[in-house]
């Protein structure tokens, strides 16, 4: 055997050793990863049965809160706000304010992992200050809407807007411009939690025409959740000004501006929803045709309008006109549009089966 | 010279093999790194993000379950059974009977009380006529689309056509999903609005006890096949397809169970009706619509939405199967061959695509003619014996660690087998794959590439079992 190819057979050997000893440690480490989750959850099973029947008497004011929370050793302290965490959703009230004093000797050591390197333990941290000290850890909470991790920023703002703080609620508007990325839908809700208070904030950022077009847009959706009345006017604006200036109005905002109309709008708004139904965006278009069946009378002109929009190329637009003639009481078109055989008739009698069904 | 040729052709023929194990085995530990690292974010972040919490803070996107079902008589009720206990608010079912010969329509209509109801179509994507929707009168939100025969991308785009949310989930009739799969899968698109496609673990069901639809005890098969497939899962989704996502450069999202955004895959075309690697061929051609559009586009996959699948318990079918997965890839790799080493898709054109290309498409192939060239190497008494007996040992060993790692991943994650003794078998199983399972899954992926430069189609008839009748 030449010494070239006796260093290369070593070479693999030693490569062979190495790799059979990290095998037997990763079965090692799998071994000693299934006896320690084993561990951890036989101690916050001894620990919940101790816990639980405590509590329970806490609640129910048979015992004061802080005979539970003597029992508690300092090794588990975070165990047991965790413990407390899973209850905080579910009281409401006085037994609420019960659970808040139980916490609150452990939400010292909660807050100081909002200094850890790890942003998935900011950010459980922060979950857990907003519900068990959101009065006391207000500050930590705005503050970690700066955090450079998105998720500890989203979470806290979460919790801010579920507050119904006013000052939070601006905090919260004020930071909106870090979670595009979220979805709008989910902003809105999220946005939805501070409660009407928010609504005029809400209204002069749709107004705002130097606002991202995504931001104005979620603040639109909001304001339909928050069914604030002073908005479908304000979109109804935004739509005008849109066409004035002859430019595409970015289509997410124009669709939430038309969606806002649909369900708060009154009929006058609809002088801005008519000249999109000509719009080249389909999407645009069933949600000014949804505006115009929300919103029309019935006369002549507007059925003739949805009929035409029954037999759109888009099943969308033409789901929408279809189901605006239902509203309208327009059957006879709807029927004569199902027996056409032609574009729209699937449409006319899904229509009329929803209906019937 | 010439009478060296041979050996000089032998000696570069084995440095090829050389180079693909090396690069083959550092990308597999590559992954592996990468999704121990993901793993363990990943299991902190959800504990930060009440998934539930989000959901009804957020209204839930509604979500239409496509399901394609081809003579799927003996699971397709127990299927739908399991999809409508779904824990999610706003999801729809819309079963598509893709001209089934045997009663799958019959048992369907029985089962659930089908009614004839007009649906008409969000898209006008091609396919086969579609013959009549009906929908269950117990279950307002289950549908059964019932069409002309056209196979799985036909079906699929049948599905797409009819469907009427923003969000659909393409899944396998014979597949069981975890009551909170939709709820965990929805999550990327709520944190991010470019994702388009989600794509969630699959899980061996052979050996699990199936209740109601739902898979209530987790266990090892009896049937050793499958339980090598146990752990290849496990190496494929933890280890392989964790690490890819990580990186961006996920290539597959399983027809087994994924979701994605109807309005993108509409624009993109749907299915292709043309490969049987449909599901892999959509997420590729997606990155590149998106890509060619500027649109921003995230693909991810996460691993705790489950789907269990049965796998298959017979060398017949295991090898169809694989056959069609290699046929599949090579389809999908070819067509979209502008990717491979192209730096405008960025980690997908330059890292992605190429290890699927050469080492998961030709790589077969490669192994097939090691063997070869050894055997010839021992016939010809022109092998080391002791270097390749130690290369040999060396590919074995690498096999066993990368094996136990995704054991590892699993525990360290999810630890659905409970069992102690199912966690040592699976250390076993790691063992033994090496000889003799590794060996023929290779000659099936080089049989697969033989079948498609003879142009080989369809997907072969595969048996299907109720999950009762698998279950111990």
């Amino acid at each position: 055997m030449s010494p070239r190819l006796g260093d290369t057979l070593a070479a693999i050997n030693l490569a062979t050793v190495a790799l059979l000893v990290a095998a037997l440690l990763f079965a090692a480490t799998t071994l000693l990863l299934r006896l320690r989750n084993a561990r951890k959850a036989a101690r916050w099973r001894r620990v919940e049965a101790a816990w639980t029947p405590l509590l329970v008497e806490v609640l129910a004011g048979d015992r004061p809160p802080e005979e539970l929370a003597a029992r508690v050793a300092p090794a588990d302290v975070l165990l047991f706000a965790d413990f407390l965490l899973r209850f905080a959703r579910r009281l409401r009230g006085a037994e609420r304010g019960l659970l808040l004093r139980l916490a609150r000797p452990c939400l010292p050591a909660v807050a100081r992992r909002l200094a850890s390197r790890n942003p998935e333990r900011r950010a459980r941290a922060v979950q857990t200050l907003a519900l068990l000290g959101p009065e006391t850890y207000g500050a930590e909470l705005v503050r970690a809407l700066d955090d450079r991790a998105p998720l500890v920023a989203m979470v806290a703002a979460r919790a801010l807007a579920a507050g119904r703080d006013p000052g939070h609620g601006a905090a919260v508007l004020a930071h909106l411009g870090r979670f595009g990325e979220w979805s709008p839908r989910y902003l809105a809700s999220m946005l939805a939690g501070m409660g009407p208070e928010a609504g005029p904030a809400l209204v002069d950022l749709l107004a705002d025409s130097a606002a991202a077009p995504r931001l104005r847009a979620v603040a639109g959706d909001t304001l339909r959740l928050l069914k604030d009345l002073a908005a479908p006017g304000v979109a109804a604006a935004v739509l005008r000004a849109g066409q004035a200036a002859g430019a595409a109005t970015d289509r997410e905002l124009a669709a939430s501006c038309l969606r806002l109309v649909a369900a708060l709008g009154r009929p006058e708004h609809l002088e801005s929803v008519r000249p999109l139904l000509a719009s080249a965006d389909d999407v645009i278009r069933a949600a000014a045709t949804q505006a115009l069946a929300q919103l029309a009378a019935g006369d002549a002109a507007d059925t003739a309008a949805l009929a035409r929009a029954a037999s759109d190329p888009s099943p969308w637009v033409a789901l929408e006109g279809a189901r605006g003639l239902r509203r309208l009481g327009a059957l006879a078109a709807l029927d004569a549009l199902a027996a056409s055989g032609g574009p729209g008739a699937l449409v006319a009698r899904q229509v009329r089966w929803e209906a019937a069904a | 010279m010439t009478r060296h040729l041979p050996l000089l052709l032998l000696a570069a023929f084995n440095a090829v093999v050389l180079l693909y194990f090396v690069l083959v085995n550092a990308f597999y530990l590559g992954t592996s790194l990468i999704a121990f690292r993901v793993l363990r974010r990943y299991a902190h972040r959800l504990k930060s993000l009440d998934v539930e919490e989000l959901i009804a803070t957020a209204g839930a996107p509604p979500i239409t379950l496509i399901a394609t079902a081809f003579n799927e008589s003996a699971t397709c009720v127990e299927s739908v059974r399991s999809l409508l206990t779904l824990s999610y608010s706003d999801f729809e079912i819309l079963v598509v009977n893709d001209g089934s010969t045997d009663d799958t329509l019959a048992r369907l209509t029985a089962a659930f009380e089908l009614a004839p109801a007009p649906r008409a179509p969000t898209a006008t994507l091609p396919t086969r006529p579609v013959r009549g929707a009906y929908r269950s009168r117990r279950h307002p939100n289950l549908w059964v689309l019932d069409k002309e025969n056209g196979r799985k991308a036909d079906a699929l785009n049948a599905g797409l056509n009819h469907c009427r949310t923003p969000l659909f989930c393409a899944i396998d009739s014979d597949s069981l999903l975890e009551r909170e799969a939709l709820t965990r899968v929805v999550r990327p698109f709520l944190e991010d609005s470019s994702v388009v496609a989600v794509g969630g673990i699959i899980r061996v069901a052979n050996g699990c006890t199936v209740q109601a639809g739902m898979v209530t005890d987790v266990r090892l098969p009896r049937n050793w096949l499958a339980r090598f497939q146990v752990v290849e899962y496990l190496r494929a989704f933890l280890a392989g397809r964790m690490g890819w996502s990580a990186i961006h450069g996920m290539l597959i999202i399983s027809g087994a169970f994924g979701l994605f955004r109807r309005s993108t895959v509409v624009e993109a075309g749907g299915y292709a009706h043309d490969t049987v690697g449909e599901d892999m061929e959509l997420v590729v051609r997606l990155h590149r619509y998106c890509r060619d559009h500027r649109i921003p586009c995230k693909i991810e996959f996460i691993p705790d939405p489950v789907a269990w699948t049965q796998v298959p318990e017979s060398l017949r079918d295991l090898g169809r199967q694989r056959d069609r997965w290699q046929r599949g890839l090579a389809e999908v790799l070819f067509r979209h061959r502008r990717l491979l080493l192209n730096p405008r898709f960025g980690v997908l054109g330059l890292l992605a695509f190429p290890y699927f290309f050469f080492l998961e498409m030709l790589g077969a192939a490669v192994e097939v003619a090691g063997y070869v060239a050894f055997a010839a190497a021992v016939a010809l008494h022109q092998a080391n014996e002791p270097y390749v007996l130690a290369f040999l040992m060396l590919a074995f060993v690498l096999g066993i660690a990368l094996s136990i790692a995704a054991v590892g991943l699993e525990e360290l994650g999810f630890r659905r087998y409970r069992r102690v003794r199912d966690l040592l078998a699976m250390f076993g199983l790691a063992v033994i794959e090496g000889i003799g399972y590794r060996q023929l899954n290779t000659f099936w992926r080089a049989r697969g590439l033989v079948s498609v430069l003879r142009g080989k189609k369809g997907w072969g008839q595969m048996t299907r079992q109720s999950f009762a009748a698998a279950a111990p």
